[in-house]
């Protein structure tokens, strides 16, 4: 991968260009501050670097900011971004990941620790690298058909929703929050009723607005608390909440039905069309560590998936779906 | 030359890099403990020795100085606490102490 690494200590970039070059197949560039690591990234059709490693305490603009920032040009909206930082609090995880950080590294660490993460990103930016090819080549051929850019189950990435994030940032948020040791926070699953049915029937651009537009009311609904939330697939939202809330999912449910019926969706031709959600029950990360604590997001998950296939099987649900599609 | 021996000669380097900049840290950390001593904390002196004690934390565990690198991150714990107010304490005295000590003894061991 070609990779830009943001610190202002230069002993930390020496040591980065020293471990990247010992485990291999990376190019590395070093910035000593935001300003300068904006400057080398200017303004291209194409990311200039392929994975970006920030620091996050700098004079002038730090590292959460600059990972805002770096989101919101369109080109690295997808740019893998590996916060490496001494900052272990979980203000700053919370914030690093809301700016739009794919994982977080916390310094000192060891060359096996970056090995390990660069792996994933690189696989992560290989993803990415294909799916933009995918969207180039639907873009240049406008007699082919068109191409299948995601499924149901893909986890479709969605932008410019404060507080949502990548589903594989996710998993790296609470693998991050039990390595440090910050536990009590509670994770709960919420699902589209009869998604299947709403994917088979609209297009795929339409599916993707519908599923922005429910995460939107997701976050307006937790506006007042603390919270993260991720599209995992299958019309599945994951939601991870600080251990001071426990929210009551019935309401919570009824307020983001609330906010979607303010939204009044439609469908490119005019027809409405309407999103019911069901939750499934609320999962502590308490005393979780590691790979468990993303067992966590799994377990939500699973639960969601079968409270929503008892509801679309009981009449009121079948009701539901068919009247979403 | 080996690749293990390209790869431990480059981390020397860097290592010197981390020792080259120590006596500046050290100094900053200095300068805070005789305030703390004195009995009052200017908050610039005590955003200098954060610094400093930040830097420090975040290479020298990887650099070998594991030791100095926990030290330093006490010591940034520890003035998190005071950050911002006009008083030191005994234990953050301590703990800047123990930080002096370990530069001083990465210092000695790479004969500096």
């Amino acid at each position: 991968m070609r990779i830009l690494a943001v610190d202002d200590d230069p002993v930390s970039l020496d040591l980065l260009e020293v471990l990247v070059a010992q485990i291999g197949g990376h190019q590395l560039t070093c910035a000593d501050s935001a300003a300068s690591a904006l400057s080398l990234i200017g303004e291209s059709p194409l990311p200039r670097y392929e994975c970006l490693l920030l620091d996050i305490q700098m004079p002038g603009m730090n590292g959460i900011e600059l990972c805002e920032l770096i989101r919101s040009n369109a080109v690295y909206a997808n740019v893998p971004i590996l916060m490496i930082t001494r900052m272990n609090e979980k203000h700053f995880i919370d914030d690093a990941f809301k700016a739009g950080a794919t994982d977080y590294l916390n310094k000192p660490f060891e060359i096996s620790e970056l090995r390990g993460r660069l792996n994933i990103l690189s696989r992560v930016s290989e993803t990415n690298r294909a799916h933009t090819g995918k969207i180039f080549a639907a873009n240049t051929s406008g007699t082919t058909p068109k191409p299948e850019l995601f499924g149901l189950h893909s986890p479709v990435p969605l932008t410019d929703i404060e507080g949502v994030i990548d589903y594989g940032a996710m998993e790296n948020y609470v693998s991050q929050l039990s390595r440090n040791s910050l536990f009590g926070s509670s994770v709960f699953a919420l699902r589209i009723l009869g998604v299947a049915q709403i994917f088979e029937g609209v297009s795929q651009y339409e599916f993707k607005c519908l599923v922005t537009d429910v995460a939107e009311a997701i976050t307006l609904a937790m506006q007042d608390h603390q919270s993260l939330t991720a599209y995992s697939g299958n019309g599945t939202f994951v939601c991870v909440v600080d251990g001071g809330w426990r929210p009551n999912l019935k309401r919570l449910v009824d307020d983001i039905q609330h906010y979607l019926a303010l939204m009044d969706l439609h469908l490119n031709d005019g027809t409405p069309i309407n999103a019911y959600l069901c939750a499934g029950r609320s999962v502590r990360l308490l005393s979780r560590g590691g790979e468990r604590a993303v067992d966590a997001l799994c377990e939500a998950r699973e639960s969601v998936e079968t409270v929503s296939a008892e509801m679309e099987y009981s009449p009121l649900g079948m009701c539901l779906a068919q009247h979403s599609a | 030359m080996t690749e293990l021996a390209d790869f431990q000669a480059a981390l020397v380097k860097v290592r010197d890099r981390f020792l080259s900049v120590l006596p500046e840290r050290e100094s900053s950390i200095s300068s805070l403990l005789n305030e703390v001593e004195r009995g009052g904390v200017c908050a610039d002196c005590v955003d200098q020795a954060k610094f400093a004690l930040h830097k420090i934390a975040g290479t020298a565990g990887t650099l070998g100085y594991g030791d100095l690198g926990r030290a330093a991150a006490a010591g940034e714990g520890e003035l998190a606490i005071y950050c911002g107010t006009s008083e030191g304490s005994s234990e953050l005295a301590d703990k800047l102490r123990v930080v002096l000590d370990l530069i001083a003894s990465a210092q000695s061991s790479a004969g500096r």
